[in-house]
């Protein structure tokens, strides 16, 4: 059986919505493990509650050292960096990453490495450019890359910096992103969201 | 993080001192440490000693935050002046009318380039003014 992909998932100013959406409209057996980083700037762990609210799906602030599982959305606490390995998350005071911590391109980055193709990076609502060199070392390794499309953004600075800087596979509004990671990665998370590619949402077309 | 996470930079800590890192002519916004250029991706960045990155736009916010900041300390810097030469002229009063008038000169030329200053900063277009106007 081949093993099952993860999904890092990332926004910043007006990125709550639109990861509502995603989440809300994720099948409660969906095998795929998700790492959310959303830029803040209180000590609140409230986004874990919020979104647990949202979906079936175990939804749990991420902890150091701690082993991913399926069926998992981990979310990064304020105030931390969340990376992964190919089997464990990390938290780290860091240095700031685009003035931010938790910041994007750290979590895309090392799943990137990590994981390689088997990793689905999804940027959405945001000012300025955090999230698309992240979004880079996601295509160099193999990965898939999906923005929000920005006409459907609140702030449509970060999936418009990652359109021009990187090959973004998909941009779409942000009811469809959920349907189209489950048409990638399957129930289980095991499909080869390669094979599946382009059968769902549309392309984008702001690649040039 | 980051860096240690790119199969390019695997093992690598921040400021091992592995050759290959291009000195840039700016420095960091938060910690005022030598900017490197990395080209990790094709995304040109700048990474600190420490490890602050940057990629291009929040290079550019960052900056903009940091000449705000040091223009706002230049007119506190002013400000004080102007305060101080202002008592400096009210204490040698009963001694020399000369000193009075070169204090007070100074606190006037002080308390100007303060509201100079303050006008300078207040008009500045910022980038994220800019931005925010892109708001649907």
């Amino acid at each position: 059986m081949s093993r099952p992909s993860i999904i890092a998932i990332a926004g910043s100013a007006g990125a709550i919505q639109p990861l509502h959406s995603v989440v809300s409209n994720l099948p409660h057996d969906f095998g795929v493990s998700m790492f959310v980083v959303v830029h803040r700037t209180s000590q609140d762990g409230l986004l874990t509650q919020v979104l647990s609210y949202k979906t079936g799906l175990q939804v749990v602030t991420a902890q150091h050292g701690a082993l991913i599982a399926q069926r998992t959305i981990y979310v990064a606490p304020a105030d931390f960096h969340l990376t992964v390995s190919s089997s464990h998350m990390f938290l780290s005071k860091g240095p700031k990453v685009n003035r931010h911590r938790p910041a994007i391109d750290p979590l895309f980055a090392s799943a990137a490495f990590a994981f390689g193709p088997r990793v689905i990076g999804v940027l959405l609502s945001g000012y300025l450019d955090d999230g698309t060199a992240g979004l880079a070392a996601i295509k160099e390794c193999g990965g898939m890359a999906i923005v929000q499309d920005p006409k459907d953004a609140l702030v449509p600075n970060m999936p418009r910096s990652a359109l021009l800087n990187v090959g973004v596979d998909y941009s779409l509004p942000a009811a469809e992103i959920a349907p189209l990671l489950v048409g990638l990665t399957g129930r289980d998370g095991t499909a080869n969201h390669r094979s599946k590619a382009g059968s769902y949402g549309r392309e984008s077309t702001s690649e040039t | 993080m980051a860096e240690k996470a790119h199969p390019k930079h695997r093992g690598k800590a921040v400021g091992d001192g592995h050759s290959g890192r291009v000195p840039s002519s700016f420095t960091c916004p938060d910690c005022q440490g030598t900017l490197f250029l990395v080209r990790e991706t094709k995304l040109m960045q700048f990474r600190c000693r420490i490890g602050h990155l940057y990629a291009p736009e929040s290079m550019l916010d960052a900056q903009t935050d940091n000449v705000e900041r040091l223009m706002w300390s230049a007119m506190r810097a002013l400000e004080e002046h102007s305060e101080y030469t202002g008592e400096l002229a009210g204490q040698v009063k009963r001694t020399s009318a000369s000193l009075v008038r070169e204090y007070q000169a100074i606190s006037r030329s002080s308390r100007q380039k303060a509201e100079v200053m303050r006008k300078l900063i207040m008009e500045e277009p910022t980038p994220n003014k800019r931005a925010s106007l892109r708001i649907k």
